[in-house]
């Protein structure tokens, strides 16, 4: 049967529609791949303010979104682990960013001491760094090179399960910043749970 | 009994025994009780009856849960057009998705008021090999009367991408396909039964 294109046309608009009218209203990143590292504070959980470029080593910056709560965000904790050592002895600062309004600092304190988790973890209040950068889940991952110039965006790997990994990608991205080489592919989708943001900006997720 | 119109010691032991033997029954039967009635309630016509037929199926045991096929993009597609013909309403979620978990009921009651003959409706669940008895669980629990289907765990992006590249995958999400098998609609996080009872209006509606 041929398609009539032309039937197609309302059931686009329809999918359009309804597409945007619901879900979690995640805003369109301000800073994508070669953009700048945002000038933003972020919470310590100890509740100081602090500069997130104070956290960049001499090489770039890695930032993960994480979660307290999430078992996909949790499942590669150690993952997250072994790459901030692995950041750490390439110049980059490796830094974890809890953007979930429903998970207080305490919690946050709490998780890193029940899983082991040696990297910093800071909070980012009303989801502001999560907007500038149009993260949408725990974990999403974001490398900036040593001058500050977004270099990757994605997920960690391609499988949560650490025993089915097939790409390292963050991994790679790492790498390839650290030698100053250019990071392909530069996008990956990341995949999780949504980060719970504040609901002005959104009201759902996973 | 004492003054105070309160139960004295040796009242207060029958009673207390008493209690615990009632609650011990509850604890131990009540599943089972629920089962066994579900499972007896008796064949009948008239709306009523249809309904009380339907929850005749209910509350399963996890391990009467049959394993759900585990399918990867290109099956899933498959499955789209085999099921070409009638209006698709396909539901993707997974257990350690709050959000789906609240929805879930209610696409359940959707498929109950929509399914047969004018909507088919599916589920796919993101879930790892690792949360497959939570799966099962959710399952005996929901009693969805619609299949439902396990994603093969690993490589997200490729099925996302498959599935609509303009999809992030965020979960809940929802998808609608014509009876041509085409997707013309999509919910994606949570949303109001109206805005599901919108887009099921329109695919229904749609050539």
């Amino acid at each position: 049967m041929k398609t009539q294109w032309h039937a197609l046309i309302p059931a686009a608009f329809f999918l359009a529609a309804v597409a945007c009218g619901q879900g979690p209203k995640v805003p369109a990143a301000s800073v994508g791949i070669g953009g700048k590292l945002p000038a933003i504070q972020l919470t310590t959980v100890a509740g100081a303010s602090d500069d997130l470029a104070h956290y960049a080593g001499k090489n770039g910056l890695v930032i993960i979104f994480v979660s307290t709560r999430c078992p996909y965000s949790n499942d590669y904790e150690m993952r997250m682990e072994e790459l901030s050592h692995a950041a750490a002895q390439r110049g980059l600062g490796f830094v974890g960013v809890n953007a979930n309004r429903t998970e207080p600092a305490e919690e946050v304190v709490e998780h890193s001491k029940t899983d082991h988790l040696t990297f910093t973890i800071l909070k980012d209040a009303n989801n502001r760094l999560a907007d500038i950068l149009g993260a949408s889940f725990t974990p999403e991952s974001y490398v900036f090179d040593q001058s500050g110039v977004l270099r990757y965006h994605g997920r960690i790997d391609d499988s949560r399960n650490a025993g089915n990994v097939g790409s390292h990608d963050l991994q790679g991205a790492l790498d390839a910043v650290a030698a100053g080489k250019s990071v392909a592919p530069s996008e990956t989708k990341a995949f999780g749970c949504t980060i719970k943001r504040v609901p002005s900006a959104s009201s759902s997720g996973n | 009994m004492n003054s105070f119109g309160m139960p004295g010691s040796r009242d207060f032991a029958r009673v207390a025994l008493v209690s615990f033997a009632v609650a011990g029954f509850f604890i131990a039967g009540a599943e089972k009780f629920l089962y066994a009635q579900t499972q007896s309630a008796p064949a009948a016509t008239g709306d009523r009856d249809s309904r009380r037929a339907k929850l005749s199926n209910a509350v399963k045991k996890p391990d009467q849960v049959k394993d759900p096929e585990v399918i990867d993009g290109t099956r899933y597609l498959a499955l789209v057009k085999e099921l070409r013909g009638k209006p698709l309403m396909v539901s993707f979620w997974a257990t350690w998705c709050e959000p789906c978990r609240d929805e879930y009921p209610m696409v359940v009651d959707l498929a109950r008021q929509y399914g047969e003959k004018r909507l088919s409706v599916i589920g796919v669940s993101l879930d790892e090999d690792a949360e497959a008895g939570l799966m099962r669980r959710f399952l005996a629990r929901a009693v969805p009367g619609f299949p439902n289907y396990r994603k093969k765990p690993g490589n997200e992006e490729a099925f996302i991408n498959l599935i609509n590249p303009k999809w992030s995958g965020a979960l809940p999400a929802t998808f609608f396909y014509s009876r041509e098998g085409q997707l013309v609609a999509q919910i994606v996080g949570e949303a109001k039964r109206e805005t599901f009872e919108a887009a099921i209006q329109k695919v229904i509606q749609t050539q």
